[in-house]
């Protein structure tokens, strides 16, 4: 029946998953409305793919050219109120400002304790901020902040010379910060996400805490039901398949509710790989949604997302190990228990966001630690838990 | 029909319009024959003949409003018939209610017989299957377990059908169609459902296409400032050379396509059309061990000319002629070893083995795990050869050298296919843990044993395709990938990494993750990476080539799934 699905790529639409905006040319006539205060979000019209020799046509493009032409060549002025110095500290690869102005550094940026504060703990240690490699380029490139190179014997006056965007990227670009995260940190920033470094950034952190095991061991023990001869069913008179399936219960599975932490006296030996050095994935930054708006930089809370950032080029498909332990240091997320078979499935106990780099181009991709086997399709009492058609998500769709 | 014609165009089109007249007459007659699927029977009569004139009318006058699209019939309720999801049956206890004190009668009495006679709920005698060597693949077909193992948990294909077996019913609506009878009492083969179905989806797109180039020509009109009437149907006189000309790759196109599928406007022989029958007579997958391929193609040639002398006008009451089925139901090695193993329904045999002993599941999994050699069947060939004391190889020396050095070589290799009764001295423990069938069984045995009914996904690029329930309730959600995971300390030896059967880790790049999440949600289905955890060679001293030793062995498999799916930055930022 397999060749009944293939039925479905004649009709079926892209669905919203599917959809991303980002990836086809778009009607820039909506930008039009941007000057007034109702912002719609554009809704897709249908594509052209070649001319056909109407006005209307035609029209339609220059209309949406113009739009575009129009908001590029909108003025951008710096304010010189919120004119934003900073100063390079090449010791610790960041750079410093005075109470910066800005909405932008309610998210951004941080004040380090006089422990940590490398220029020690001075008078005016509380209103220095101090901006991460990561955000010292966003801001540059974005025009917010002046960087300036620290203050030498040579310059005449406290004025220090300039960074340009070129230096800073010379700079900044390097050891843990690889290009490919600050791709990644970027185009997260420019789409209006808060990103944080995560505590693995610079390797492993902390080891996970028990946010990341599931709360009470409700250990569930399965019983193997050896056949004795013939086969791994004995004939026999059965009352349900509720239990023949029970007794089929043969292979073991990975069941995230029973993870319990490592004893920490005992060392995890992951086998280093001669050949192929096994390189660990960990979670590199902690995105929360634009709309969030609880959000302080003191205490973020938990993150919407976790993302991990590895080279296409230099890595492979993870190996089970490298998912193992990337998966452990994710806080535990069991899915509603009252949710539907599928959604259930594909929400999963852990979660984490791949963001596969190659060569600037991004692709993200949801691993979720699914587990099929703490869902029984045999044991459910509904006949077709919570669809419609299946694999397919519209009404209609598709048939059989 | 002739409200098609109404609204199609006159001048300028006048192709276009003869076509739409054809296809219209089509579909009417279609409503008359009602399962005329792809308008066959509307070619092979002249449609202007006075007959078909008179069917047309007859039909108009009986039905007021003409539907376009031939009457479905009522489809058999699937939850009627395939109501177990495994291929045994269960002897419930009745329910007892408080309120009818007459069922606890009933109860103790189904308790009491089942306690007597206990029924089994195994079928008796087994469900046999022969395997298949050239196929690597076990062949099934006596009719009862045939329709048992599909109706009963979809188990296995037709080998001549897209799934579930339909070569019969379809010859034998074949065989109806061209006699010209009414096809009231023929069953629809599902794959004729789903040509008919192509076809209305294909003209369905035409049409669309049509409707899309008309509202193009309206606005040119409109712009040009030429007299559009209401309904705008007619096209500018003046706008008209140019449109055709701008639009001649597209109805290019539109009639390329009615000619390649020689429908409906050609008139072309009934026995020219593409015909299932006809593509089977020849297929040379028909196995050794089955019975009913012996019957060879020109018995049903002969029953066919036969009918032709006798000719259109015959009763109708002629007795169906009895067509040999000449398809069997194809189990995968999995599937074969689930049934025979774990659930004990399925006695395999080994079509070279003198004894028609079914195989023990050490036996099987051995026969399954041991690579698929396709030379096999010609050694077996060669091998008849050289026993065969009338041919001399003698003239041509170096020929049969070679024949015999073929034979010695993989007669090693083979032996434990050729003869099962020889591989008793292989326990099952001496196959390496990570060969491909272990893996893939203890994937499928472990999404079979939560209720997923499993099946083949080699069309979507990946291992399998997880159903809910069954293919006929619905599609498949989730396809599955193999991964072997090397995650214990052996594998990390340099013993166990020598003895790795994939190089290194056996990892994939990122392109190839890719490329297969893509196809897999065009088809609206979800990734699943299923991680089979490879466990160490079991100790050498244990192990005596028994079933417990199978159960030992996948019981030592451990599997996770992750689950992949694109995650668009757009998407979920609000």
């Amino acid at each position: 029946m397999a060749d009944l699905d293939e039925d479905a790529l004649l009709t079926s639409a892209p669905t919203a998953d599917e959809i991303d905006l980002s990836e086809e040319t778009q009607d820039f006539r909506f930008l039009s409305a941007f000057g007034t205060n109702e912002v719609k979000i554009p809704k897709r019209g249908e594509k052209d793919f070649e001319q056909h020799g109407t006005n209307l046509q035609s029209d339609t493009l220059a209309a949406s050219r113009q739009a575009m032409h129009n908001a590029l060549s909108f003025q951008r002025v710096h304010q010189p109120k919120g004119y934003t110095m900073a100063t390079y500290h090449p010791e610790s690869n960041m750079a410093y400002s005075y109470n910066p102005k800005g909405p932008l550094f309610a998210r951004m940026g941080q004040v380090l304790s006089a422990l940590e504060d490398p220029l020690g703990n001075d008078e005016r240690r509380g209103q220095r901020l101090w901006l991460l490699p990561e955000e010292l380029i966003y801001l540059l490139e974005r025009g917010t902040i002046d960087v300036r190179w620290p203050v030498s014997e040579d310059d005449e006056d406290d004025r220090a010379l300039p960074m340009s965007v070129q230096a800073a990227y010379a700079m900044c670009i390097g050891g843990t910060l690889t290009l490919e995260r600050h791709i990644v940190y970027s185009s997260l920033k420019r789409a209006g996400y808060i990103v944080l470094r995560s505590a693995d950034f610079n390797g492993s952190g902390p080891s996970p805490g028990t946010e990341c095991y599931p709360p009470l061991p409700d250990r569930t023990w399965r019983g193997l039901h050896h056949g004795r001869d013939g086969c791994l069913l004995q004939p026999a008179l059965y009352r349900s398949y509720a239990d023949i399936y029970s007794r089929l219960a043969l292979v073991q599975f990975h069941d995230p509710t029973t993870q319990r932490p490592q004893p920490s006296n005992l060392p995890v030996t992951i086998p280093t790989d001669l050949h192929q050095p096994l390189s660990s994935i960990s979670v590199t930054y902690n995105i929360w949604k634009p709309g969030t708006t609880m959000f302080k930089k003191s205490s973020p809370g938990t993150p919407d997302f976790r993302i991990a950032v590895v080279n296409a080029r230099e890595t492979k498909v993870p190996s089970l190990q490298q998912l193992s332990s990337l998966m452990e240091a994710v806080p535990y997320e069991p899915p509603k228990q009252d949710a539907q078979l599928y959604q259930k499935l594909k929400h999963g106990y852990k979660n984490v966001i791949l963001a596969i780099v190659d060569q600037g181009v991004v692709s993200y991709l949801r691993l979720a630690d699914a587990a099929f086997g703490r869902e029984r399709l045999y044991g459910s009492k509904s006949p077709r838990p919570g669809f419609k058609h299946g694999g397919s998500r519209k009404r209609g769709q598709k048939r059989r | 029909m002739a409200v098609a014609n109404g609204h199609a165009p006159k001048d300028a089109t006048s192709d276009r319009t003869s076509r739409q007249s054809n296809v219209s007459t089509t579909n009417d007659s279609a409503t008359t024959k009602s399962t005329n699927c792809n308008g066959r029977a509307t070619n092979s009569a002249a449609p202007d003949t006075p007959t078909t004139k008179s069917t047309n009318a007859q039909a108009t006058q009986a039905n007021p409003h003409p539907n376009p699209r031939p009457a479905r019939k009522r489809k058999p309720n699937p939850n009627q018939i395939y109501t177990s999801p495994l291929p045994l049956t269960i002897h419930p206890l009745p329910a007892f209610h408080p309120s009818h004190p007459l069922s606890l009668l009933h109860l103790v009495a189904t308790y009491l017989s089942h306690l007597l006679f206990p029924p089994s709920s195994h079928p008796s005698p087994l469900y046999p299957g022969v395997f298949s060597p050239e196929t690597h693949s076990v062949h099934v077909t006596d009719p009862r377990a045939v329709k048992a193992l599909w109706e009963m948990g979809f188990w296995g294909k037709g080998s001549l059908s897209r799934s579930e077996m339909g070569w019969l019913e379809r010859e034998k609506a074949r065989r109806k169609e061209a006699k010209g009878a009414r096809e009231g009492r023929v069953k629809v083969a599902p794959e004729d459902a789903t040509k008919a179905r192509r076809e209305e989806r294909r003209m369905f797109k035409l049409e669309r296409a049509r409707a899309e180039r008309e509202r193009i020509l309206r606005q040119r009109a409109v712009e040009e400032g030429g007299a559009v009437e209401e309904g705008g149907e007619q096209y500018p006189p003046n706008g008209t050379k140019r449109d055709e000309q701008v639009l001649d790759p597209l109805m290019r196109n539109e009639t390329d396509l009615q000619v390649e599928d020689g429908r409906p406007g050609e008139r072309v022989p009934d026995s020219e059309l593409l015909d299932p029958a006809t593509a089977t007579e020849h297929d040379p997958l028909i196995p050794n061990g089955n019975p009913t391929a012996e019957t060879p193609a020109s018995e049903s040639r002969s029953q066919t000319r036969r009918r032709e002398q006798v000719g259109e006008d015959a009763e109708d009451d002629e007795p169906e002629p009895d067509i040999k089925n000449q398809e069997h139901l194809q189990l995968t090695p999995e599937e074969a070893f689930f049934l025979s193993y774990a659930l004990g329904v399925l006695a395999v045999t080994h079509p070279n083995s003198t004894s028609s002993k079914k195989l023990s599941p050490p036996e099987l999994l051995d026969l399954f795990a041991t690579p698929h050699k396709p030379a096999s069947s010609s050694v077996t060939k060669h091998q008849a050869l050289l026993q065969h004391p009338a041919i001399s190889l003698n003239d041509q020396p170096l020929h049969a050298r070679d024949v015999s050095r073929q034979v010695t070589d993989s007669n090693a290799v083979t032996e434990p296919s050729l003869s099962p009764s020889a591989s008793t001295d292989r326990s099952v423990i001496d196959i390496e843990p990570d060969n491909p069938f272990l893996l893939s069984y203890a994937t499928y045995h472990h999404f079979r044993s939560l209720g997923w009914v499993v099946r083949p996904g080699i069309k979507f690029g990946v291992d399998f395709l997880l159903y809910n329930r069954g293919p006929v309730f619905s599609h498949a959600e989730f396809a599955v990938v193999i991964m072997p995971a090397y995650t214990h300390t052996y594998w990390a030896t340099a013993k166990g990494r020598s003895l790795r059967r994939r190089e290194g880790n056996g990892e994939k790049d990122w392109w190839w993750l890719h490329a297969l999440n893509r196809v897999q949600s065009h088809v609206v289905k979800t990734l699943v990476l299923c991680y089979v955890d490879v466990p160490p060679p079991p100790p050498t001293t244990t192990g005596t080539g028994s079933v417990s030793d199978v159960t030992a062995l996948f019981a030592r498999y451990k599997i996770r799934e992750f689950i992949v799916r694109r995650w668009s930055v757009n998407r979920m930022r609000g």
